[in-house]
């Protein structure tokens, strides 16, 4: 039982933490209720793009874990990994924010929502800012810690994936809110 | 991510490769789970604490299943586990320590829902510890074995679960949470 209690223990303190982090992301989106349900498009985009924020943290924690592990990884400043994984995966996360807003704009038009060009610009923009805003923080949270962590002898897996996509669920509900409020 | 010599730029190029289609299906996906919560959204104001549990426990499932999957990831990598379905003792291990972590979190995030509402709202509405608890459960139930079986199937098949669990796992898991969150919410 002793993997099993490592688990628990370097788990447990940063899940709670993370839940009482999303929880202050459900009283944004409560705070943009009315808003909400009159722009459908955003309650169609607002699972994914949480998750899609989400998938990079746990992307960049373990594939930054596995090569700690593998001692690929020896200075981080100068380390080649971190630039080739930061020049890898931020134009991937651009790509499929734009992906994401042409699937919630066709899935909204289907569903029988009138699209005005200002709205479809202004759309496309939230989402855009949203994902390079919360991807360069998780990024820097993601190698910053995780390296901290595996200095420290404790797994990253378990300790900054909650992190970070506690990081990206407030984040996104907040950039999220905060951008729904003064564009619309 | 492997930075090895002249080999370095093909493994870079099938990381981004694997990375870029993983997000794109399931971002593909993931757009029913939206849909979904479009269909449920008028259910979930009538629950005024739902709006708060969600967005807590739409990341419950990335952070417990998602730390599996990486585990699972840095295990197969390192040769600590084979890709086979076994119930060894790291794999029951495994499973407990996330169910436990279900049940905790879950409790907890129901809690603050209950709190919150509670307080600020002035609504007592402790029915949403249960429906924390029970979609949470159920939820996990169906995505820590399909995080297991995945995983090995990547990696048998010469993936990096590394790349394609993550999104596999969050997205999936959104479509999953929401339809058990629907689940218990008419049940109850």
């Amino acid at each position: 039982m002793k993997i099993m209690w490592k688990i628990i223990r370097e788990s447990i303190k940063v899940l709670i933490i993370a839940s009482v982090l999303s929880s202050i992301g459900g009283f944004a989106l409560k705070s943009i209720e009315e808003k909400l349900i009159v722009l459908l498009p955003f309650i169609i985009a607002l699972p994914s793009l949480n998750a899609l924020v989400g998938d990079f943290g746990i992307i960049v924690t373990s594939k930054f874990t596995t090569f700690l592990y593998e001692r690929h990884v020896k200075n981080l400043k100068h380390s080649q990994f971190v630039k080739h994984l930061f020049k890898d995966i931020f134009p991937i996360a651009l790509i499929s924010a734009l992906y994401l807003s042409a699937l919630v704009l066709f899935a909204s038009y289907i569903k029988g929502f009138s699209l005005e060009q200002s709205f479809v610009i202004k759309f496309i923009l939230v989402i855009l800012i949203s994902v390079m805003v919360l991807f360069l923080i998780i990024f820097l949270v993601a190698i910053i810690g995780g390296y901290r962590v595996y200095k420290k002898n404790q797994d990253p897996d378990d300790i900054l994936i909650p992190i970070t996509t506690s990081i990206a669920d407030l984040g996104t509900m907040i950039v999220f809110s905060l951008l729904i409020l003064f564009m619309f | 991510m492997r930075i090895v010599g002249k080999s370095k730029k093909r493994i870079l190029d099938k990381d981004i490769k694997e990375i870029f289609s993983a997000e794109i299906i399931s971002i593909t996906l993931s757009i029913f789970a939206g849909i979904l919560l479009v269909v449920v959204i008028e259910k979930l104001y009538l629950i005024p604490a739902l709006l708060i549990l969600l967005p807590g426990f739409l990341e419950l499932k990335g952070n417990i299943a998602g730390s599996l999957s990486a585990r699972l990831g840095t295990a197969l990598h390192t040769k600590k586990i084979k890709p086979e379905i076994k119930f060894t003792s790291f794999i029951k291990q495994n499973i407990l320590a996330d169910l436990f972590l279900t049940i905790v979190v879950s409790l907890v995030l129901g809690l603050i829902a209950y709190g919150v509402t509670y307080i600020i709202f002035k609504i007592s509405n402790p029915e949403i510890i249960l429906v924390s608890l029970i979609a949470a459960l159920l939820a996990m139930i169906v995505l820590v074995p399909l995080t297991f079986f995945s995983s090995f199937w990547l990696f048998k098949h010469h993936y990096d679960p590394d790349d394609i669990m993550g999104p596999y796992v969050t997205h999936i898991g959104d479509v999953i949470s929401i339809l058990s969150l629907l689940l218990v919410v008419m049940l109850l």
